[in-house]
């Protein structure tokens, strides 16, 4: 199959179950990044969110004859993703705190500009990341999956299994959070 | 890609979003975890036997070419197998030396022979038909044919009878001596009617020679006179003659011993010891040590017994008896054979 970059998720997905090998590097290459960021953003732990990631397309090979194109594979993929921090929170009964390193591991971000403007824009971020794990995990989850994935809030829906108002109300929680966290 | 209706950010989503994306992280999962997961996807829709192949290290091989290998070994491991397996002579075949090899390899070849060569006129008639003794009747044209030969050779006197036997055999070389007994009466007998050469196997098996030496000695002195007529001259032409007709006959019996089934040999093979055994004269009984009995095979060895006690060497013939039944002592003794190991076991 010539599969090329705009070749939709879908068929790449129906391709590569058939066989085609080829079909599946695009497809990884596609959503590796945005997945891990995800992961990463909600686990806050790299050795954590490596397993994660790794455990997330295990399932999509393992359940790739039965995969069918009724929703799209980015919601399907996410969905996983979801289960499998869902059953990690209930396993640890709480939500983790933040670590530690937080700060230090924020200092370490580079950024070319001006020392004004980095120390403004080195604090904004700053902010920015205490105000998410502040969050509440369903609100936090949200919000990540709209900011960073840039979903719509059926897709939002679709991948955490609550409805499209409900997602619409924690959405505006948490962007009021934000919004609170970052004008102190 | 995405089939639920698009929702673009609002611009404060928008400026929340790239302040997300500056906040890191900005890389993404690591190069070994990507092989990892790239090698389970390949791994989960290659098909098996290819994986196989890959992991001997042989992708580059056209499968077609490693399943025809593999079954062409498969068959000539069963072949083989079958081989080895085939049934054989039960009994190991005994050690025997030239002199003794010489009749049983006689009866392999003479076998087809009496097929493939009819009998030619015979250049002399011989008259000894009246001299085979009456025991013999039964068989009487291959009792003639072998009293002439005999007369023949015997004419000069009886030492060249011994020398040309053995010069013959010299001439012929190792294999075709083969086709020749050891006794001198045969062998004259198979070189001058080689084209009769077929009917020796179905001659009695019993024949001992001095039952005959002494007719035959007789119409040896009446057959000289006649020789000595013809002149040795038209002896040594007869028998060149008689030498290139055998030589004939011997090729298309070769041809035939070809193109004839094993196991037609190997039954003959059998024969063969049985007559030997059946057919060793008196003298040659009594010089065979009773140990080499031991050498015969099971039947051939019952039937030199037997031909010891017929002959009168009782005490030979229990000895013998009695290494058979050390060497086969489950074997039962025919009923014939049981009052012979009597005095043996009472003694």
């Amino acid at each position: 199959m010539n599969a090329g970059a705009d070749t939709d998720d879908d068929v790449l997905m129906l391709a590569w179950a058939a066989g085609d090998a080829a079909s599946f590097e695009l497809l990884y290459a596609r959503h590796r990044g945005s997945l891990y960021r995800f992961l990463l953003r909600q686990l806050r732990d790299p050795a954590l969110a490596d397993e994660f990631f790794q455990d997330v397309w295990q399932r999509v090979i393992a359940a790739r004859q039965g995969w069918k194109p009724e929703a799209a594979f980015r919601t399907w993929l996410f969905r996983i993703a979801h289960n499998r921090l869902n059953d990690y929170w209930r396993g640890l009964k709480h939500r983790p705190a933040a670590p530690e390193d937080a700060d230090e591991r924020a200092a370490r971000v580079p950024d070319p500009s001006s020392p004004e403007r980095e120390l403004s824009e080195f604090e904004q971020r700053r902010r920015l990341q205490l105000a998410i794990e502040e969050l509440p995990e369903e609100q936090r989850e949200v919000v990540l999956l709209r900011l960073e994935q840039e979903l719509s809030l059926e897709e939002i829906g679709a991948i955490t299994g609550a409805g499209r108002e409900t997602v619409k109300s924690r959405l505006r929680y948490a962007m009021d959070k934000l919004r609170a966290r970052l004008n102190e | 890609m995405n089939r639920f209706d698009d929702e673009p950010l609002s611009p404060e989503e928008r400026a929340l979003a790239d302040r997300l994306g500056r906040l890191g992280p900005h890389d993404g999962p690591s190069p070994a975890l990507d092989a990892k997961i790239l090698a389970a996807a390949h791994a989960a829709v290659a098909p098996p036997q290819r994986r196989r192949r890959h992991w001997l290290g042989l992708s580059a091989i056209p499968g077609g070419l490693i399943t025809g290998t593999g079954m062409a070994a498969a068959l000539v491991l069963v072949i083989g197998t079958v081989w080895q397996l085939r049934p054989s002579d039960p009994a190991p075949r005994p050690i025997l030396d030239e002199g003794e090899m010489a009749p049983v390899e006689a009866q392999i070849i003479a076998r087809p022979r009496e097929v493939i060569a009819p009998p030619p006129p015979l250049v002399e008639a011989p008259s000894p038909a009246q001299a085979a003794p009456p025991s013999a009747n039964r068989s009487a044209p291959v009792m003639q044919r072998k009293a002439a030969p005999a007369v023949v050779a015997a004419a000069p006197a009886p030492e060249p009878l011994a020398e040309v036997a053995p010069a013959r055999v010299a001439t012929v070389g190792p294999d075709e001596a083969l086709h020749y007994d050891t006794n001198a009466r045969k062998a004259s007998a198979v070189q001058d009617y080689p084209d009769q050469r077929g009917v020796m196997p179905a001659a009695p098996p019993a024949m001992p020679a001095p039952a005959s030496a002494a007719p035959a000695a007789v119409d040896a002195q009446a057959e000289a006179a006649r020789k000595e007529a013809f002149g040795l001259m038209r002896a040594r032409e007869q028998q060149s003659i008689d030498e290139e007709r055998m030589a004939a006959a011997r090729k298309q019996a070769a041809a035939k011993a070809e193109a004839s089934a094993q196991p037609t040999l190997d039954r003959t093979e059998v024969t063969g010891s049985r007559v030997r055994a059946t057919e060793i004269s008196d003298v040659e009984l009594i010089e065979t040590p009773v140990e080499d009995d031991a050498r015969l095979d099971r039947n051939a060895w019952i039937e030199r017994i037997r031909a010891r006690r017929d002959a009168g060497d009782v005490d030979r013939a229990r000895e013998s008896l009695a290494l058979f039944r050390k060497a086969h002592p489950r074997v039962s003794l025919p009923q014939d054979l049981r009052a012979l190991a009597q005095p043996a076991t009472t003694r």
